[in-house]
């Protein structure tokens, strides 16, 4: 498995069926909680501080609305209710497809799992950085990242996480003075 | 490759990361990676660079490096209307380590109308830098000459004025005005020193309210100066007639001159706790500012140096505190203003 | 002659360019590109981004000419995986692939990556002369936009995004609108109250836009890499010799008319808000393939030059031409500029109308920085494309890790906030989001971006307009002539959809 696809949900009265993409629904549905946070955090400002925070607010709720209409919902079943297909450029991973023989062949390092287990490495990394010090934190989840895409020499492993997080502390923290 | 093979790679794989990252995690624990030189004082600017406040700060750093021995990092941590630098300012420890220049009454409006966790008491007070007296400014095409005939334009018509910050010294000195001769003044916060100078010379707004080093003296004669908010006129400014010139003087704090400080400011404690400390910050600062290249440097910054305006630490806080109470005493202008639209 | 045209500011950049330090920081900058633009996985933006903090402590010159140096170079380094290992290093070189990969597998590796190298400087080359010819009178024009027009202008930006993409319409709004209203987040600029700012003070001065760009175009990227990794189909033999760099030589002297338009498309297209390196490389290609006789349009694909030629010609003619609206609007076209902007906001200089006022000498000297930086990428590229053809085998799996480290760290050196390494895992997240479900990520950045242009535009517009709608829409002109681009931006868009 390589892709998870939020499912379509097909309701139906009487002729009429209603799909939707639940998918679609996502980001137009943060959207929208990230509004109602934000009407409810500014309700009590002063007209002059949502001059334009305001009608933005209302403006970008409506979109929304439109967006789930748009896309997310289609009446009568049969389209693809996602338009345009593959078609954007944004990311060399969006329009680039490699040839699927030569993935399989490569002992599957590079899936959903695998991406999803960066993430969350990732957000525990962030999380760490605070409380055990930079270059603890690097050199543990440079090694865990390393591991999960397949490096197993011992020395490679160790060797890089420790040479890249001094490489980088050295940069930033003694010669930038980030206060990492 | 066999299982068990795969096995022990793993397992030596998973010891070595192991050891780096205990060894990584002790070296922090024990200090060993604190950086090499941990005796610089970080002097935090709580504007973007290139601002007033930070071109003040650069210039004053080095030369006050030079008398204490230790190097200086400035830090520019803008936002909030000073807010963010103020609240790195309070977090930071009072070991003598980190030093902020502010702007009055900037600081003050912080913690009164904004919501800021510090008070006045939560600082120690090393030193002013220099004053920047309020004036006010008119495109050149504008039938009115001084202040006094500007209030009389706007009683007829109203007026746009345009200010520097959100609650500070030309927003209050907007609002006084507005408030002593019951005019209709739409105030605008343009963000910013250059932003006023944008809108003046565009003739965008009616008058634009700002100090005049902000404004930057080399646009003497491209724009009008209606009048500056003192008793006595300024020097900065050729021409310019005073408030009290003009017999604006029923407007509030003609007679103390509302205008803009900058000092500088500490984390509260260090005068406490280790006054040694704080005595011999306070005279390096001091004397760096008698410093001849800091003097050239100043002179350089469109005439600074024709402003400064040192106090010591005792002054310098009876200055804070006196400004504090002004701007309690007109707290109710500048919320009228915020609530009330 | 360039004295007469351009009589202050010139001065003044020459006088920086002769500077020992900026000469050193368009040779570095240009190598540090091609560097990272040759290790897959990295595009042009990531290294500007990636590169943004290491230059917090020089000068404004050294750093902002360093980091326009590498831009240029990345545009071509990513070509070099693309010929190599068809994989593209940035989504500016996947057409690339097409007949620079085919080359390689007949062994003419060297040739391919020598005749990039030409076009890529000398379409550089073109590109800049438009930047410096057109640039000063479009930012003389936009002195004169007032506050109403600044806001319609932002607005403009965001409506002319999916004509220009050809994405959806409502999709491409939200985003957009979603990144004005982010921009919002912080204290309001009139009367200073904290908006949106989960009580965290750095959120005070708002989310900076910096750090939603390492986001998206960062560590976005690395979480795709790790779900679609790359194809490292290794040793193919390599023809060596100066008989590969001459024939490329060759090629590209008797093939002018499809350089010169590609140079001429990439150009084009780069201009555009929204549109830059990844569009113009596709179109290109298409072009030369229309303008092909049958024969020859067959064999586009197969590993002829005219395929190479076509979509590195214009992916490099992108970078001078992007500049455009950068510079003298303040309006980024594409995720590079956006970091570039960023970068020219962090050191201090105010990017928007007033850029080449007050700024003049700096910016020149950028443009002027291109010149240089473009030869020398034709000299490095002819001298040194094999040894930096071999950053193009560095397995994926050391990549992801260090990009990773690297986005949060420079994340957190933006201002040393740590509630911006929160910001940067949520951009991340929302990156992966919309490029799987097609919202294009200009947008949003340009949301962020532009919202304190829009809201100090909209807000002291409306006030000193007397808040009255038709005084701030036809304040002059100028704005009813934005009003009229807004207007058929949208309905473009609407029948193309």
């Amino acid at each position: 498995m390589t892709r998870i696809t939020p499912p379509t949900v097909t309701m139906s009265t009487g002729s009429r069926t209603l799909e939707i993409d639940t998918g679609e629904l996502l980001f137009p549905g943060l959207v929208l909680a990230f509004c109602l946070f934000y009407y409810w955090d500014t309700r009590a400002l002063p007209e002059l501080s949502m001059l334009y925070a305001g009608p933005l607010l209302y403006t970008t709720i409506a979109l929304a609305v439109v967006t789930v209409a748009v896309q997310a919902v289609s009446v009568g079943g049969g389209d693809d209710p996602r338009g345009g297909g593959d078609g954007g450029v944004e990311s060399a991973a969006a329009a680039f497809d490699p040839d699927s023989d030569p993935e399989a062949d490569e002992e599957a390092v590079f899936t959903v799992r695998s991406a999803a287990v960066l993430i969350v490495l990732t957000a525990g990394y962030i999380v760490a950085l605070e409380p055990i010090g930079f270059l603890a934190a690097t050199v543990a989840f440079l090694a865990a990242t390393l591991y999960l895409f397949g490096e197993r020499n011992p020395l490679a492993l160790a060797g890089y996480s420790l040479g890249f997080a001094i490489g980088v502390w050295l940069v930033f923290v003694q010669w930038l003075m980030i206060p990492l | 490759m066999t299982l068990t093979d795969l096995g022990r790679r793993e397992f030596l794989a998973a010891g070595v990361t192991g050891l780096s990252v205990t060894a990584a995690y002790g070296a922090e624990a024990f200090g060993v990676t604190e950086r090499f030189d941990d005796a610089r004082v970080t002097a935090v600017v709580p504007w973007a660079q290139g601002g007033g406040t930070d071109r003040a700060m650069r210039i004053t750093t080095p030369a006050w490096s030079d008398r204490l021995g230790i190097e200086f990092v400035v830090e520019n941590y803008p936002g909030g209307s000073t807010q963010v630098g103020g609240e790195e300012l309070y977090n930071a420890d009072p070991d003598g380590t980190t030093v902020a220049m502010w702007n009055m009454p900037q600081m003050q409006a912080t913690w009164l109308f904004q919501n800021a966790p510090y008070r006045m008491e939560s600082f120690d007070y090393l030193g002013t830098h220099h004053w920047d007296p309020t004036m006010w400014f008119a495109p050149l095409d504008r039938p009115y000459d001084d202040l006094a005939e500007f209030v009389d334009y706007a009683r007829e018509d109203g007026a746009t004025v345009g200010i520097t910050s959100a609650i500070g010294n030309t927003a209050l000195s907007a609002l006084l005005v507005e408030d002593t001769y019951d005019l209709d003044l739409t105030v605008v916060n343009m963000e910013g020193g250059s932003e006023v100078r944008q809108a003046v010379l565009a003739g965008d707004v009616d008058a634009g309210v700002n100090q005049p080093w902000a404004f930057n003296p080399d646009h003497v004669g491209d724009v009008l100066a209606l009048g500056s908010h003192t008793a006595e006129p300024q020097e900065l400014w050729p021409d310019t007639p005073s408030f009290a010139d003009l017999g604006l003087e029923d407007v509030p704090l003609v007679e103390e001159g509302l205008g803009q400080w900058k000092l500088v400011v500490v984390p509260g404690g260090l005068r406490e706790n280790d006054p040694e400390r704080f005595e011999r910050l306070a005279d390096t600062y001091a004397a760096a500012l008698e410093d001849e290249t800091f003097l050239a440097e100043a002179e350089n910054q469109g005439g600074l140096d024709e402003i400064l305006e040192y106090r010591g630490p005792d002054e310098t806080e009876a200055e804070v505190e006196e400004t504090s109470q002004f701007m309690e005493t007109y707290a109710d202008v500048v919320e009228n203003f915020i609530y009330d639209r | 002659m360039l004295g007469l045209l351009f009589p202050a500011a010139i001065d003044g950049a020459l006088g920086i360019l002769s500077s020992p330090y900026v000469l050193f920081a368009i040779l570095l900058g240009t190598a540090v590109g091609i560097v990272f633009g040759a290790i897959p996985g990295f595009s042009a933006t990531m290294t500007i981004i990636l590169f943004t903090p290491v230059t917090i402590p020089f000068e404004p010159t050294v750093a902002l000419i360093f980091l326009v140096s590498a831009y240029g170079g990345a545009v071509y380094g990513g070509s070099i995986p693309a010929i190599l290992i068809n994989t593209p290093g940035a989504p500016g070189s996947i057409v690339t692939c097409w007949d620079g990969y085919e080359l390689t597998k007949q062994g003419r590796a060297i040739y391919a990556l020598a005749v990039s190298a030409i076009v890529s400087g000398l379409a550089g080359l073109i590109a800049a002369t438009f930047l410096l010819v057109f640039a000063p009178p479009i930012s003389d024009f936009a002195l004169n936009f007032g506050n109403p027009e600044m806001f319609l202008l932002a607005v403009f930006a965001l409506t002319i995004i999916p004509a220009a993409k050809g994405s959806s319409l409502s999709k491409a709004l939200l985003a957009g609108a979603f990144g004005l209203l982010i921009g919002t987040i912080g204290n309001d600029p009139q009367l200073a109250q904290p908006r949106a700012t989960f009580g965290q003070t750095a959120l005070l001065e708002g989310v900076d836009f910096v750090v939603v760009l390492i986001g998206l175009f960062v560590l976005a990227e690395v979480f795709w890499l790790a779900y679609r990794g790359t194809v490292v189909t290794g040793d193919n033999t390599v023809q060596r010799g100066a008989s590969e760099v001459y024939d490329a030589a060759r090629a590209v002297v008797s093939r002018p008319v499809g350089f010169v338009r590609g140079a001429l498309i990439g150009t084009f297209i780069g201009s555009l808000p929204g549109a830059g390196a990844d569009v113009a490389n596709f179109v290109s290609y298409n072009e030369a393939k229309r303008w092909a006789n049958d024969e020859l349009a067959d064999r586009f694909g197969s590993g002829i030059i005219e395929g190479v030629i076509a979509a590195d010609s214009s992916n490099n003619a992108t970078q001078g031409s992007a500049l455009i609206p950068t510079l003298t609007l303040g309006i980024p076209g594409s995720g590079a500029t956006a970091a570039l902007l960023g970068a020219i906001a962090l050191h201090g200089l105010n990017p928007g109308p007033g850029l080449f006022d007050a700024s003049g000498d700096i910016v020149y000297a950028m443009i002027l920085s291109l010149f240089v930086g473009n030869v020398l990428i034709l000299i490095y590229g002819l001298a040194g494309s094999q040894y930096f053809g071999k950053l193009a085998y560095i397995p994926i799996r050391y990549i992801i890790p260090s990009v990773a480290v690297l986005a949060v760290v420079g994340g957190f050196a933006v201002r040393n906030a740590p509630v911006d390494l929160y910001i940067v895992l949520l951009f991340g997240l929302l990156g992966v989001l919309f490029v799987v479900y097609d919202y294009p990520l200009v947008s949003l950045v340009l949301g962020v971006i532009l919202g304190d242009i829009a809201e100090s535009g909209f807000v002291t517009g409306w006030l000193l307009t007397g808040e009255s709608a038709t005084a701030f829409l036809f304040n002059s002109s100028i704005a009813v002539g934005l009003l009229a681009l807004i207007a058929l931006s949208l309905v473009v868009t609407a029948v193309k959809n």
